[in-house]
């Protein structure tokens, strides 16, 4: 339990760290919470740029869907606390920082621990219920996750397709678009997804590669890259 | 599966590390500012406008052009998420969640009090003669045929000066499909009665002291049900309205604050003509001025329909949801000064009395520390004074509010204690409470008179309503405050600009937000 939430920190602080490299400052002051390392280099920042901010609630409910798409029933994927929308919970949307304008009146839009540690709790819901929807669909034209790969691909049996794929999801999930002869940016994603399928404890190649694509989403989804801008 | 959960819970966070952060691959340096490529800039203006992330779709219509099209952004401008996510910014300004505030009593709210019949706490001494009472579980079968349509019982249960009626069945308005019981006194369907030779309704404070006087046809004015949820919601429904017209474009940004007409659903319309009039001191104030046109709304018609509302309104500022939001004269101009004028106090760092000063004067202007605040906020605070504190009631009819009431000094009457000054030995006893300091601050006059209106129009004139618009809106898309003030005030040009121009082009929201996402500034990373 302790090493899963030592785990659950790993990402918020990357999260914490990636949102405080640009905070609009002219001058970062060191020993504030923004400080970066003490052995950075100076920086020379020019402070008129857009500060980076993480999603909102409200963008969360309205992009968890565009990211997954629909279900096989074509309903809207989105993080599901038990049968209901997670997001619709007033307590999980208060959490995040959605005010309810009597006992909160400001919108906490801080990249927090309890955010980061609900985006993974939505990324390992959310890309589950992503993945099931694709295993449905014959024609990967019409898959939100597996479009450029069969569904028992490995970097192996068909190390383009992989690759494609991961470009692909580069670009939906975060808006990062990958030149084709780039295989350096997708390695770490390629790496993951290869290093997990083969971990896999599932005999089904289907299943094994499933689990791989599941942690590639995980890492996606709670990417800082995914989660501000 | 537990395995394969641990493999990728360590291996996920090293990933995103390595491929997010680069912290093991690359040298330490950080980028310079430089522009986003045009993929984050869609993604920027999708979310900050739309509030959600590009399709891959949207993303791959932009593989054969340079930038994001301007009619994108005017496309995303144009959209209803963009209406939503202006919403979000108007009630982030100004909290319209009024789903705490008490608008009926015991009165006019009908609960079951451990009978089978719905019935009303305050009205059970005036019907039955006895406290703690209830109707009888029989169905109540007479009425008094002198007052046809009306259902007064007779003929009920009488035992030592008590009277139990029985119950009727009726369709409530907050659910016209359906019947409840509800105890036959308490549903009598009389709509004015006549007290000391006038005509009185059955819905103002006069009349429901009347024994003949219930909840009116189908419950209509009393609280049951979900109708006082609905109602709320509503309220909150009304003021986001007013933003998403002025946020899309649709009227000049001013309206926000300054529109006379507004518009209401059923609920609100339904409110209004026959619930606010109840005008209880106990609970917040609502009942509409004499003669102001109240048309006849359905509860359930969810329909919004235009309203013409007195000269004395002025957009958001004389909405219920904001008045019942912000329930004190003081509270209403010191938020009014947060959203609309971008000033807010803060305490000097080190009290120094004025000259002058006391340290019990009751009036704030003037009490030492005190003062500090209060000498701005205290002229404010008048502009609001002519709308009932606890309420949304516009207190303009001398009939019911006159200037001065000699009677209510030594009063203890909530009336009294609720409207006027009461003790003698205050300034001006007898005198309306918000002019109880108009004999020296003559000014006040004015203020009250002429409302938030005057206020409003203030501001457009003078150019601070623009510049904090321009700083709020600044804010929202660039996530970062404009610095217009101390040692690194370089950005007051462009707030400057802004302003202006936004003033200049008829207060036009969705073009103050396209010149934002328009600067290099937004455009840029780091």
């Amino acid at each position: 339990m302790k090493a899963q939430w030592f785990l659950a920190l790993v990402p918020a602080a990357a999260i914490a760290a990636f949102a405080c490299s640009g905070n609009g400052d002219d001058s970062l002051v060191q020993g504030s919470g923004n400080a970066p390392p003490v052995d950075h280099p100076p920086i020379q920042v020019q402070g008129t740029s857009a500060s980076p901010r993480r999603l909102s609630t409200d963008q969360l409910r309205a992009s968890l869907p565009i990211a997954f798409g629909n279900d096989a029933t074509g309903a809207p994927i989105t993080w599901k606390n038990g049968a209901n929308p997670a997001l619709s919970n007033p307590g999980i949307a208060r959490s995040l920082g959605e005010p309810d304008y009597i006992d909160t009146t400001d919108e906490a839009l801080d990249p927090s621990v309890l955010y980061a540690k609900f985006m993974d709790d939505a990324a390992r819901n959310i890309c589950g219920q992503g993945l099931d929807a694709d295993a449905t669909r014959t024609d990967p034209a019409q898959r939100a996750l597996l479009r450029h790969v069969d569904l028992a691909d490995t970097v192996e049996s068909n190390p383009a397709g992989v690759d494609a794929n991961l470009r692909y999801l580069k670009l939906r999930f975060h808006a990062v678009k990958v030149a084709e002869g780039d295989t350096a940016t997708v390695a770490p994603l390629r790496e993951l997804f290869s290093t997990v399928s083969k971990a896999s404890t599932e005999t089904d190649p289907k299943a094994k590669a499933r689990e791989g694509w599941n942690a590639v989403c995980v890492a996606l989804v709670t990417a800082p890259e995914f989660n501000l801008y | 599966m537990k395995r394969t959960f641990l493999v990728l819970a360590a291996i996920v966070p090293v990933v995103l590390l390595r491929a997010h952060l680069g912290i093991a691959d690359v040298p330490a340096t950080c980028d310079a500012p430089h522009a986003l490529d045009k993929y984050k800039l869609l993604r920027r203006l999708s979310l900050d406008l739309r509030q959600r992330i590009p399709s891959v779709e949207e993303y791959a219509a932009l593989d054969g052009v340079d930038t994001v099209p301007d009619a994108t952004v005017q496309g995303y401008l144009a959209s209803d998420e963009f209406r939503r996510t202006m919403r979000r910014h108007h009630e982030n300004q100004l909290w319209p969640n009024v789903s705490n505030v008490r608008l009926g009593d015991v009165n006019t709210n009908l609960t079951l009090r451990g009978g089978t019949a719905l019935s009303l706490a305050g009205r059970e001494n005036l019907y039955r003669s006895v406290r703690d009472s209830n109707c009888d579980d029989t169905e109540q079968k007479d009425f008094d045929p002198a007052f046809p349509g009306e259902l007064r019982p007779v003929n009920v249960r009488a035992a030592g000066g008590e009277r139990h009626e029985g119950y009727r069945m009726v369709s409530p308005y907050w659910a016209p499909t359906t019947s409840v019981k509800v105890c036959a006194y308490d549903a009598q369907e009389t709509l004015s009665v006549t007290k000391a030779g006038k005509r009185v309704a059955c819905n103002t404070p006069e009349g429901r002291t009347d024994k003949a006087c219930g909840c009116g046809p189908n419950l209509q004015f009393c609280y049951g049900g979900n109708a006082i949820a609905t109602i709320e919601s509503a309220l909150r429904e009304q003021l986001g309205r007013a933003a998403d017209r002025v946020a899309t474009g649709k009227a000049p940004y001013t309206d926000l604050i300054l529109a006379q007409d507004a518009e209401q659903n059923g609920p609100v319309g339904f409110w209004r003509k026959n619930l606010a009039p109840q005008g209880s001191t106990g609970v917040t104030f609502n009942a509409p001025l004499p003669g102001e046109p109240l048309p006849e709304r359905d509860f359930a018609d969810d329909a919004w329909k235009p309203l013409k509302r007195s000269t004395l309104h002025a957009g958001v500022l004389t909405m219920p949801a904001y008045l019942l939001r912000f329930q004190t004269d003081r509270g209403r101009a010191n938020h009014f000064r947060i959203a609309f004028m971008g000033q807010y106090f803060v305490p000097a760092a080190k009290l120094e009395p004025q000259a002058g000063c006391s340290n019990d004067s009751p009036d704030l202007t003037k009490r030492c520390n005190c003062q500090y605040c209060h000498q701005t906020l205290e002229p404010l605070a008048a502009h609001f004074a002519g709308f009932s504190e606890a309420g949304s009631a516009a207190m303009n009819d001398t009939a019911t509010f006159p200037l001065r009431r000699p009677e209510c000094v030594g009063s203890n009457s909530a009336y009294c204690t609720r409207f006027y000054v009461t003790r003698d030995d205050a300034p001006r006893p007898g005198f309306l409470l918000s002019y109880q300091f108009a004999g020296e601050h003559p000014e006040y006059v004015e203020n009250i008179q002429q409302g938030p209106r005057k206020l409003a129009e203030a501001i457009v004139a003078d150019g601070t309503f623009a510049r904090a618009v321009v700083k709020a809106a600044f804010l929202r898309l660039m996530k970062r405050e404009l610095r217009v003030e101390g040692e690194h005030a370089e950005d007051l040009p462009l707030l400057d600009q802004l302003a202006t121009d936004f003033a200049a082009q008829s207060y036009d929201y969705p073009r103050l937000i396209t010149r934002i996402v328009s600067l290099p500034e937004y455009r840029r990373v780091r």
